[in-house]
């Protein structure tokens, strides 16, 4: 099983649109996949429609006794489950803080999942927080979104000094460019310059109003827009992935 | 297949995905489709979509290992295109497009697929075995916020039978449950059931009821030995029902055989026959010689006529394991080598398949059948040992065949030369197939021989195997030198296959002789000794034939 963070702490980056396309397609390709929405907004559990079970607060999503398994939920797509959040999510940030040891408290519990899924996608909110430090924990590469501006590169270079302070070099980071529009010369001149080099993904994603359409229908982009620019950008962002995560597909 | 063995399949989970239930109705009284009086909690809505004709077909090996596994393989072919639903015991289902139904190994979506059954699946194909044909509509439960909660599935079902024909007919519903939603999917199968018409249907599944339509039964197949005898049995009465136990796994694998369906059907087809043919030499006193005279002569010529195309399976498997472990730049350099052995194998095979289906052939079955069909009355004169005991007779018979195990085995080292091993290995298959012939009797009265005897094989048959496969690299680079159509790339690689195989037949060896330490170890020769003690010797003493030896 491997475990990818989405996450920016910069918001309206397109964290939701990556992960929940990726997912979409993991899903596509017969991988059995989680994507964990841990964004209080719940953007992408609104998107698939999903509601968390009534029964279940957020505080069972940091208890020992409670299964992450048990809380998910089936997708309308075939081998896509996803872990539903709603603004209730907020106070995960207090729970897993009152906790011992949080930061390894969700690595724990992602561990149990290992034989049930393949791919775990956690759909991070743009901050940094405890929840932020449990996921670089947690997760065996943290794909980064960054739209192709200077002042973007300053984030990745913070969220970098983030990870060195927390010891935790493993997970690297992987940024790759989102929202790119290519009529823009600087967005063009960035494109050009970091796409494929210093650890970024070679795919650009560009902006393209498809993304706001498909969320709009409440259907993920690689299935309301395959062949559109910004969806064959996911499918390639999807192959090149795969590569790099060593997935077995 | 008609065969009285019981299946064994792994414990099933209450359910394999949590949450992901399915509950099946049968449809008792007319209710069209689309029209489910089904009253739900108001929170719920129901959409009915339009009919549509699918085939769903089961797939699994002949010898049901994806059934014996707890697991499930379905394709449906619709209006959409194919899907392919693997469902192991231990996980969750996983659902794929596929372009074409896979049959073998390398023809599995690659992925988790692949990974999961691949295993499995070995050499064997993936036959199919249950068509449903169906017109159905899908009836779907959606929430508040437009999510589907559960399915429910109004099928009428046409099993099909091996020519694509229709058979039994059957109208069911079904409650698909989706995980994280079990109380709509609980309380959409709650009112189906009250639904007038409709009645739960327990018990057999989809798979078995339509595998009927094609003859199958899940677990009708398997080619481990299970032929039924108790203590009392007589040795000719044993002899007679092993023989027939025999007769029904060769000729459940012809059909597969003449179809070149996947290799296993003719290695199965060939060791019934070996073990009938180890089976007359054994145990011989048994019956009168004259009554499997004609059988035991028409077996070896059925031996004779699979051996080649079967060499020829082997050293096709060979090559793929070599390709693979000479990585990708050997690839091209035994192309012309695989080609070669796949013209033979085509043309051995068509030369297989004409005997096969040829009226030798047929009478060689009918024979055989004729010959296992009632009890033997016999004659004491020309069988001696008939009325004995299948206990004790058994027990004797393992204990001469251990013995001329020890007086080939021991003292085996370097300088033994490699037909003595061979031969070592033909005597401990014979004394493999007189533990499964007897296990009925014998139960687990040698925990210890079958444990060593096992061990001490899988290193025999590996220094033969490698022996037999440097002959034959040796024969067919020899011939693609001769024809021209080798380079210089495909000689040397084969020399260097040679030298690995060489130095691995050698480090086998030495596994052999630490192996036959402990076959003929103090443990296990108790246990072959007390084999049988206490049993009712009278029916017979030991014959001369314990120990003189002889065998087939």
């Amino acid at each position: 099983m491997r475990i990818v963070a989405v996450w920016s702490i910069k918001g309206g980056v397109g964290k939701t649109t990556t992960a929940t396309s990726l997912a979409t397609l993991a899903a596509r390709d017969g991988l059995r996949t989680l994507l964990w929405d841990l964004d209080p907004q719940g953007a992408a559990s609104h998107l698939f429609r999903v509601a968390p079970q009534r029964k279940q607060a957020p505080r069972d999503l940091v208890r020992r006794k409670v299964s992450l398994a048990d809380m998910a939920r089936a997708t309308d797509l075939f081998n896509l489950d996803l872990l539903p959040a709603n603004l209730t999510y907020r106070e995960l940030e207090a729970e897993l803080a009152a906790r011992r040891q949080p930061r390894r408290r969700l690595k724990e519990k992602l561990d149990a999942l290992r034989g049930i899924y393949e791919l775990v996608l956690l759909d991070c909110a743009p901050s940094v927080t405890v929840v932020s430090e449990a996921v670089l924990t947690a997760a065996d590469v943290v794909l980064v979104p960054l739209a192709p501006s200077s002042l973007s590169l300053r984030t990745l270079e913070q969220m970098k000094e983030f990870r060195s302070e927390m010891d935790r070099k493993d997970a690297p980071l992987v940024p790759f460019l989102t929202m790119a529009d290519l009529r823009r010369t600087v967005h063009r001149e960035n494109a050009e310059r970091l796409a494929g080099t210093g650890g970024f993904c070679a795919t650009v994603i560009p902006m393209s109003s498809v993304v706001e359409r498909a969320a709009e229908a409440r259907t993920p982009l690689p299935l309301a827009a395959p062949r559109s620019p910004a969806g064959l950008a996911y499918e390639a962002l999807w192959q090149e992935l795969k590569g790099r995560l060593g997935l077995p597909v | 297949m008609g065969r009285s063995m019981t299946p064994k399949r792994s414990a099933l989970p209450d359910q394999a995905e949590p949450g992901a239930r399915t509950e099946t109705f049968t449809v008792t009284e007319g209710t069209a489709p689309g029209e489910p009086a089904v009253r739900l909690p108001r929170t719920l809505t129901v959409s009915t979509g339009p009919a549509e004709t699918i085939e769903r077909t089961h797939l699994d090996t002949f010898d049901w290992r994806l059934w014996r596994a707890g697991a499930e393989m379905v394709v449906e072919l619709g209006p959409n295109g194919r899907l392919l639903r693997w469902r192991p015991a231990a996980a969750g289902e996983v659902a794929l497009e596929v372009e074409a139904p896979p049959r073998r190994r390398r023809d599995l979506p690659p992925g988790t697929v692949a990974r999961e059954v691949g295993p499995r699946l070995g050499v064997r194909a993936l036959l199919p075995a249950a068509v449903v044909r169906m017109e159905r509509r899908c009836i779907t439960v959606t929430d508040r916020a437009e999510k589907t909660v559960a399915r429910v599935w109004w099928e009428h079902q046409t099993a099909l039978d091996p020519r694509q024909q229709d058979g039994p007919g059957r109208t069911v519903v079904r409650v698909e449950g989706l995980l994280g939603y079990e109380a709509e999917r609980r309380a959409v199968a709650a009112a189906l059931a009250r639904t007038p018409g409709l009645e739960l249907l327990e018990g057999a599944g989809e798979l078995e009821w339509a595998a009927a339509a094609r003859g199958r039964t899940p677990g009708d197949y398997t080619s481990r030995i299970d032929v039924p005898m108790t203590p009392e049995t007589t040795a000719a009465e044993a002899m007679r029902a092993i023989l027939a136990h025999l007769r029904g796994t060769a000729a459940a694998n012809v059909g597969g055989t003449v179809g070149d369906l996947d290799p296993e059907f003719l290695h199965d087809l060939r060791v019934a026959v070996r073990r009938a043919r180890s089976a007359m030499g054994q145990l011989r006193g048994a019956y009168e010689p004259d009554r499997l005279e004609s059988l035991r002569e028409e077996l070896r010529w059925v031996g004779a006529i699979t051996g080649p195309c079967r060499d020829l399976d082997v050293f096709l498997l060979d090559l793929e394991d070599w390709a693979e472990e000479m990585g990708e730049a050997a690839g091209p350099a035994l192309a012309p080598l695989a080609e070669l052995v796949r013209q033979e194998q085509a043309a051995a095979q068509r030369m297989l398949a004409a005997e096969l289906r040829s009226a030798r052939f047929r009478k060689v079955l009918a024979g055989w059948r004729r010959v296992t069909a009632r009890p033997w009355r016999v004659d004491a004169v020309s069988a001696p040992e008939a009325e004995r005991d299948a206990l004790t007779f058994g027990a004797q018979r393992i204990q001469r065949a251990y013995r001329r195990m020890r007086k080939r085995g021991e003292g085996l080292d370097e300088a033994t030369p490699a037909a003595v091993v061979h031969r070592l290995r033909i005597d401990g298959k014979k004394l493999r197939y007189l533990l499964e012939f007897f296990s009925a009797v014998l139960g687990a009265a040698t925990p210890g021989l079958v444990k060593q005897l096992r061990a001490l094989q899988d290193e025999l048959g590996a220094f033969n195997d490698l022996a037999v496969q440097q002959a034959r690299l040796e024969q067919m680079a020899r011939k693609l030198h001769e024809g021209g159509a080798a380079g210089a790339e495909t000689l040397l690689l084969a020399g260097r296959l040679g030298a690995m195989m060489e130095a691995r037949q050698q480090e086998r060896r030495r596994a052999v002789e630490e192996r036959l330490d402990e076959f003929f170890a103090r443990p296990v020769r108790r246990e072959v000794s007390q084999l049988g003690a206490g049993a009712d010797k009278a029916g017979g003493g030991p014959s001369g034939a314990d120990r003189t030896g002889g065998g087939g």
